[in-house]
């Protein structure tokens, strides 16, 4: 898949701008698994190169997903926020997974087990698809270790965008999906989902979908407020997270972005004083270099987490 | 009085799982020591194979992960390779009674059979003891021990992560690359990886 660049991703947090510059600055510095390494402006978005084609209008519902089976643990739909593309524009699209009680899948890290969903995009020329702009996890756990990810429901978003579809009628953007479900046993579900969009210059929010989109931007971790100093001290075999702040948050929990980092099973000690709240966070016992940087989530509650991404003071000789 | 107490109860109740450490297998030091009895009821213990090469691979025979390798021939084609060459490789199935994966020893010689598997030993060890010592998270999850007892490899068998038999081509296998840089007495360059697959079905409810 080549890569030529786009340079912006569409509003999330439609008017507050400092929340999508920071959003930008996260999606641009979030990195992909282990060994699938990409470079930070390639992140946001990946374009298609193709010849620009007339595209024939197409019957269809506005989403469509693999007729469910008896056997299915997750149902998976792909959402459009809006009724139509832009010839030239932005849109969010969600990807909209159901669980089955007792049935999990995986954050952008699983944790010590697990796989993130893998999206393959079927997309006609002129179309751009971006990262998944992940909610915060969910802490799985799976004694001795400890996974990260969703349960019941989960609305994953992405951003689109669209350029030069003026003699377009209408697109459809499909998706090949690799879902891992795990309950007891792991299940990677597949299953192909498919939505055609009118091309149309008046964007239109559709009202039946408003409130997962609006619920899922909630999840979303945001930049930390600027009333938090947020640093992070390395002191033997952990790492002390501390937020300085007149009000500190009460239960916090540190998901890592990668692994091989902190240790996602262990306890994250809370002190609290005052003006600051401090969490303590085990280096992962397999490491063997010192961590130099703190790249993850930091969770109050489902609606209420940030994003961390902090360099790690050395600790001073004793 | 009152903010201690709820400090204290904050502090409990953001530690999220009870704490339930696995053993510490890290590449550098020596390799956790184990006794584990195999599938014909042998006994093997890790210091019988100082001077030799020893693979660890953790096994669920139901996994998709697992059966990844499996049904591709991919796992068995390393096995016999490096059996071959006198490394020791002994396939550890650490699923607990009830769970996934879990084999009595007749079921898994009835296993290592029809998939012309080749370890030296499959080690049966539903107590998941040998399993948290290693801190075997998932199947598979490999470890390559050097002649003097040290951990050498510690991680996932390639670099594809997924269950996909597609991904086998093309994948960097680390265990590969790690077990022909021991042979021709070269450090492994890429030690330490993080292992995927379904997790390892220890016994729930306990530590």
């Amino acid at each position: 898949m080549s890569g030529v660049t786009v340079d912006r991703v569409p509003p999330l947090f439609g008017s507050c701008p400092l929340a999508e510059s920071i959003l930008e600055a996260f999606l641009a510095s979030s990195s992909l698994r282990f060994g699938r390494q990409r470079s930070q402006i390639e992140t946001a978005f990946v374009l298609r190169r193709g010849v620009a084609a007339l595209m024939v209008a197409t019957v269809s519902t506005p989403f469509t997903a693999e007729p469910p089976t008896a056997d299915r643990r997750a149902e998976v739909r792909l959402l459009a926020e809006m009724q139509s593309v832009q010839p030239s524009g932005e849109l969010w699209v969600g990807l909209h997974v159901e669980l089955r009680p007792g049935w999990h899948t995986y954050w952008t890290n699983p944790g010590d087990s697990g796989e993130p969903v893998r999206i393959d995009w079927k997309l006609p020329p002129g179309i751009v698809t971006g990262d998944i702009v992940w909610p915060a996890p969910h802490r799985l756990p799976n004694p001795p270790f400890m996974d990260f990810g969703y349960e019941n429901e989960v609305l994953l978003l992405i951003p689109i965008r669209t350029a030069d579809l003026r003699r377009t009628a209408s697109v459809t953007l499909e998706a090949d999906l690799r879902l891992l479900v795990c309950k007891d046993i792991c299940v990677p579900e597949r299953s192909t989902v498919a939505i055609t969009l009118p091309v149309s210059r008046i964007p239109q929010k559709r009202s039946d979908v408003e409130p997962l989109f609006a619920a899922a931007r909630r999840r979303v971790p945001r930049a930390p407020p600027v009333s938090w100093r947020l640093r992070a001290q390395a002191r033997d075999r952990t790492v002390i997270m501390t937020i300085d702040t007149e009000q500190p948050p009460h239960a916090i929990e540190f998901f890592p972005l990668r692994p091989l980092e902190i240790r996602h099973a262990a306890p994250q000690p809370v002190r609290r004083s005052p003006a600051a709240v401090s969490l303590t966070l085990e280096i992962d016992e397999r490491r063997r270099e010192p961590l130099s940087h703190l790249s993850g989530v930091l969770v109050i509650d489902q609606e209420h987490s940030v994003t961390v991404d902090v360099p790690v003071l050395a600790e001073r000789p004793r | 009085m009152k903010i201690r107490f709820f400090a204290f109860v904050l502090a409990l109740t953001s530690c999220g799982a009870p704490d339930t450490f696995a053993g510490a297998a890290r590449v550098g030091d020596a390799a956790p020591g184990f006794t584990a009895t195999d599938s014909n009821g042998r006994t093997h213990r890790l210091s019988d194979y100082k001077g030799k090469l020893v693979v660890l691979e953790w096994h669920n025979r139901e996994c998709p992960y697992t059966r990844k390798h499996y049904e591709s021939g991919n796992m068995q084609k390393l096995q016999k390779e490096w059996t071959g060459k006198g490394v020791v490789w002994l396939t550890v199935i650490s699923s607990a009674p009830g769970e996934q994966g879990y084999v009595t020893a007749s079921e898994e010689n009835a296993h290592l059979e029809k998939m012309h598997a080749a370890p030296t030993a499959a080690l049966l060890d539903p107590k998941g003891d040998v399993g948290r010592l290693y801190g075997a998270r998932t199947t598979p999850h490999m470890f390559l021990i050097d002649t003097n007892g040290t951990l050498i490899y510690n991680g996932a068998i390639d670099d594809r992560p997924t269950s996909d038999p597609s991904d086998i081509n093309g994948a960097t296998n680390y265990v590969m690359a790690a077990l022909q840089e021991a042979v021709s007495g070269k450090p492994v360059a890429t030690a330490t990886t993080q292992p995927y697959g379904c997790n390892v079905k220890y016994a729930r409810g306990t530590s």
